[in-house]
């Protein structure tokens, strides 16, 4: 199972495709959820899935804009894609038909 | 364009792993420009703080994984790298593992001897008082003072707020339990109170109030195992001296580092009632008294109140001669060397020069170590050079051979624990007194032990790690070796072995002079005729009445070519009496002398030469009554020459003032050679003999060569006729002798094994030392090879580097080494000289070490194929 914050990251290297590196995962994450996420908590993440295989690394060329520093790239793996698609297959089944409580939500 | 906060960036490289410093920097730049870019400098400021701060707990989670990751990368290399050069790593190890294991020994031996008699619970407030008198020009210190003085003592001084006394009983002293008759030494009469000063735990059960009635007695634990098989020995009877005393309870044995270790205790009370005489005299000096001060009591404040107690009781005349001060407890052990200890003390000095081995060593030990482990990395420069190339940060070079010279490092302190255990028995051979290994497990040793190892790893990766590390990997890897000869100073290394040289050097000369001193005290002669001199002592003066018939009895023996017998013994030092030489004024000007009591014919069967005039004669009454022999030590202090004693009056007078008549007044009849009565560890001293029937303390019979063992056995029977009750106890003379010099022996083992010791160090250092410097001028041999050079030349080329680092450390040790032992050797009035012989060992030895561990290497370098050795290039 994946966590949250996994499950958010993985789907945020989908998005950004070839430009999924460190800082615009962290930058995307805050957006969206509207929390400054530290860059620590999306490192923790990155290497655990790396390490299940869900995502794989490389090291991009250096480029300006950050020292002359190279990324670490990240792209989803086919069993990353698979473990997004059951996650969301889980979501879905358990929003299904849920009863009316009568108090707003979305 | 801005660069974001210095501090925090700082920060951040601190809690980041560098493995993933670069793109965690960058991420964070270029968020932190875009938002510069948007809202400013203040708020990208603010952020990169916010993120840094935030980010420092999840970072240091992963810093830490991936230490972990790496720690076992390394680890697994370190044991590859050692499995690769086993025999290099076998010597550094064992190295560094010798050394330990010999600090390991003498610290323990330390701590055991700097513990004595810490374990009662009040013993910094606990002082043994002991005495000093000057009623002959020279000053004594004794352990002992009179029995009235502790209640004295506790009666007037508020300090004092308890008191024992122990008075120590003979050795062997006869217990019977029905009918089984044992002996046993060092039983005690104790006065009840020291039970509880001492805090003496009980180690089975104790009647109310133990030891306060007169012959009530206590047992320690093993004695009343070994008497009565059980602890539970409340009421029994013990026979003491033909006397019966009940047993009041059982205390745990003193622990083997106290200064006395009492096997049963007698009530003081016993004593009151048997001897009065003895316990109530001011003038008898033969209890130990312990005192309980008050707490925070300072011993100094006792002892400044001394001189007025005394002077107030007996007088100033009294007061200037006689005065006491504390011993505390706890020094008693290492720092008193009194009269009449109660037992042979340790010493202060050993203990020092121990110390210096063991620093000594465990310095060469490490040197050699981090030495080694330096020269070995300096091979290893195209490794660090790959490492670096595919991308090794220089901290993880670094990390790299830290962690491997601690993996060492550790591998010799298991190492030397085993040695420990294997050679603790040899040790406490050497040293005499058991070494307590448990001591081991006491956290602060182990802390200390794992701490050192941990340094000298570290020192050990460190040099070589930082050296390495900065290496040029491109460099580094065309060459092969570049830089790596650079590795480390010479002047450094040099300097380490000169030092190692420099031990060891002094070590051996240590060894070498303690010999020769010990042979030259053997060789020396006696002055008296030592050889097949059996000794029997009269051990009571209830003996000493037959002692007469037994001599008789003795002469009848056959192998038995004469018989004598002496107040004290050969070797074992005489007493001292006042003696007034003619033409000095009574009671003014005396003499102090060692006097020996002998019968008539001492002088004649022990063959002491004469310097003038006669021996005793066994026929004359006038000798018998009234003549004196001296030395000529005696007639020098009186201010004669050996023919000028002869015929002069002196007297030995019974009290100072000459009031009383004199013991004996008469003539001097001869003068004697200076033998040696007393130890050859002190000079002779001016010595008076004194004929008396009553001398027959020592018995000493020359037994004919032929067949010693049955002229023995026959002297036994012969003993068992007169004394059928008592065992025959005898030595030899001669053996005797050698039994004094036992601490000079011991000395000249300990120092033998540790020079051995620091030879076989110093000789590991070197092998690797000439190893490395061999390997590093390979091509240079390769070629003077090519171009016509002998091995010869080469071997001659090599072996100068360290020839004249010999003669460097020649030169330092041969001094040092003669300062340290001209102060060994000033304990002793008869010595050796500064023998060139020597030194001039000491420095051969360590130049044919030298010459054969770096000959070694530079054959193996000369004879090798110069082809091999270029074409590496």
């Amino acid at each position: 199972m994946l966590t949250r914050a996994e499950e958010l990251i993985l789907l945020a290297v989908w998005r950004l495709q070839e430009e999924a590196y460190g800082a615009s995962i962290r930058t995307h994450l805050s957006d969206v959820t509207g929390e400054d996420w530290p860059i620590a908590t999306v490192y923790t993440p990155l290497d655990r899935l790396t390490r299940k295989g869900l995502l794989r690394s490389r090291m991009g060329s250096p480029t300006g804009g950050r020292g002359g520093r190279s990324r670490k790239l990240y792209q989803l793996t086919a069993d990353g894609v698979r473990t997004l698609g059951h996650a969301r297959n889980v979501t879905e089944a358990m929003w299904q038909d849920l009863p009316d409580l009568g108090m707003s939500w979305s | 364009m801005n660069h974001p906060p210095r501090i925090w960036l700082a920060l951040l490289r601190l809690i980041v792993h560098h493995s993933e410093q670069q793109f965690v920097e960058g991420d964070l730049e270029e968020t932190f420009h875009e938002i510069e870019a948007s809202y400013g400098r203040r708020r990208a400021a603010q952020w990169y703080r916010s993120q840094v701060l935030r980010s420092i707990p999840g970072f240091l989670l992963r810093t830490s994984y991936w230490s972990r990751e790496m720690t076992k990368n390394y680890l697994l290399l370190a044991l590859r790298n050692i499995r690769k050069s086993l025999g290099f790593m076998t010597i550094n190890v064992s190295g560094l593992a010798i050394g330990l294991a010999c600090t390991i020994m003498i610290g323990l031996f330390t701590i055991s001897e700097l513990s004595f008699d810490t374990h009662h619970e009040k013993a910094d407030r606990i002082a043994r008082v002991a005495r000093t008198s000057k009623f002959t020009e020279i000053e004594s210190r004794a352990a002992v003072t009179p029995a009235p003085l502790g209640p004295m003592l506790a009666a007037n001084f508020p300090e004092v707020e308890d008191y024992f006394r122990l008075w120590k009983r003979q050795n062997d002293l006869e217990l019977r339990i029905e009918d089984v008759i044992s002996q046993q030494s060092n039983v005690y009469d104790a006065d009840a109170s020291m039970l509880e000063i001492l805090s003496v735990e009980a180690a089975g059960p104790w009647v109310d109030a133990p030891l306060s009635q007169p012959f009530h007695m206590m047992l320690s634990a093993s004695t009343a195992e070994r008497l009565f098989q059980t602890r539970d020995v409340v009421g029994r009877s013990v026979e003491v001296q033909g006397e019966a005393f009940v047993v009041d309870g059982v205390y745990s044995d003193f622990p083997s580092n106290s200064h006395f270790r009492p096997a049963a205790l007698l009530s003081f009370a016993t004593l009151i009632q048997q001897r009065p005489e003895l316990v109530g005299h001011m003038g008898n000096n033969l209890f130990h008294t312990y005192l309980l001060l008050t707490p925070g009591t300072k011993m100094e404040t006792v002892d400044a109140k001394f001189p007025g107690v005394i002077e107030a009781a007996a007088g100033p005349e009294v007061a200037a001669r006689l005065g006491f001060y504390l011993q505390p407890l706890t020094d008693i052990h290492l720092h008193s060397r009194l009269d009449h200890e109660l037992e042979v003390n340790g010493s202060v000095e050993t203990l020092f020069i121990l110390g210096m081995i063991a620093l000594f060593i465990l310095t060469l030990a490490a040197v050699n170590f981090i030495n080694l482990s330096t020269a070995r990395s300096a091979r290893r420069a195209r490794e660090v050079g790959v490492r670096k190339a595919v991308g090794a940060h220089r901290s993880q070079v670094v990390s790299q051979f830290l962690e491997e010279t601690l993996v060492l490092s550790f591998l010799a302190l298991v190492m030397s624990l085993l040695m420990v255990v294997v050679f603790a028995p040899l040790f406490s051979e050497l040293a005499g007194r058991p070494l307590d290994l448990l001591m081991l497990m006491q956290p602060g040793v182990v802390a200390g032990l794992v701490g050192f190892v941990v340094v000298v790893g570290l020192a050990a990766g460190f040099y070589p790690a930082l050296v390495l590390a900065r290496f040029n990997p491109i460099q580094v890897l065309k060459s092969g070796t570049a830089g790596a000869g650079n590795s480390g100073s010479p002047l450094f290394r040099r300097g380490l072995v000169v030092f190692q040289f420099v031990v060891s050097i002094v070590l051996i000369i240590g060894t070498l002079v303690v010999n020769q001193q010990l042979e030259f005290l053997r060789s020396q002669p006696l002055g008296f005729d030592q050889d097949q001199m059996l000794v029997t002592r009269l051990r009571t003066p209830e003996m000493h009445q037959n002692g007469e018939r037994l001599m008789e009895e003795y002469k009848r023996v056959s192998g038995v070519s004469a018989v004598t017998a002496s107040g004290s013994l050969l070797g074992g030092g005489a007493s001292t009496v006042l003696i007034m030489p003619e033409g000095v004024q009574q009671g003014v000007d005396g003499v102090s002398l060692a006097m020996m009591m002998v019968r008539p014919d001492f002088i004649d069967v022990m063959n002491v030469g004469t310097l003038a005039g006669r021996s005793f004669d066994p026929e004359r009454q006038t000798d018998l009554d009234n003549a004196f022999v001296i030395n000529g030590q005696a007639a020098r202090r009186m201010g004669w020459s050996a023919e000028e004693a002869v015929g002069k009056e002196i007297i030995w007078p019974s009290g100072m003032d000459g009031s009383s008549p004199p013991v004996r007044q008469g003539e001097v009849i001869g003068v004697m050679e200076d033998f040696h009565f007393a130890s050859l560890h002190t000079a002779v001293e001016p010595l008076i003999m004194v004929p008396a029937e009553r001398a027959v303390t020592y018995i000493m019979t020359r037994v004919e060569t032929s067949d010693v063992v049955a002229t023995v056995r026959r002297l036994e029977a012969a003993w068992a006729q007169v004394y059928p009750e008592d065992a025959f106890e005898s030595f030899f003379l001669d053996e005797h002798f050698d039994t004094l010099y036992q601490t000079e022996e011991r000395s000249a083992r300990l120092f033998s094994v540790f020079s051995i010791l620091a030879l076989t160090l110093a000789g590991l250092g070197l092998l690797g030392l000439a190893s490395h410097s061999t390997s590093r001028r390979i091509r240079e041999i390769g070629i003077r090879k090519v171009m016509g050079a002998s091995s010869g030349s080469i071997l001659g080329l090599l072996l100068k580097e360290f020839v004249g680092l010999v003669l460097v450390a020649f030169m330092v040790a041969s001094p040092a080494a003669w300062f340290i032992m001209r102060g060994w050797l000033e304990n002793f009035p008869l010595r050796v000289g500064a023998d060139p012989a020597v030194f001039l060992t000491a420095g051969f030895l360590v130049a044919i070490l030298t010459a054969l561990t770096v000959g070694f290497h530079a054959l193996r370098a000369a004879w090798s194929d110069p082809v091999e050795a270029i074409r590496c290039e």
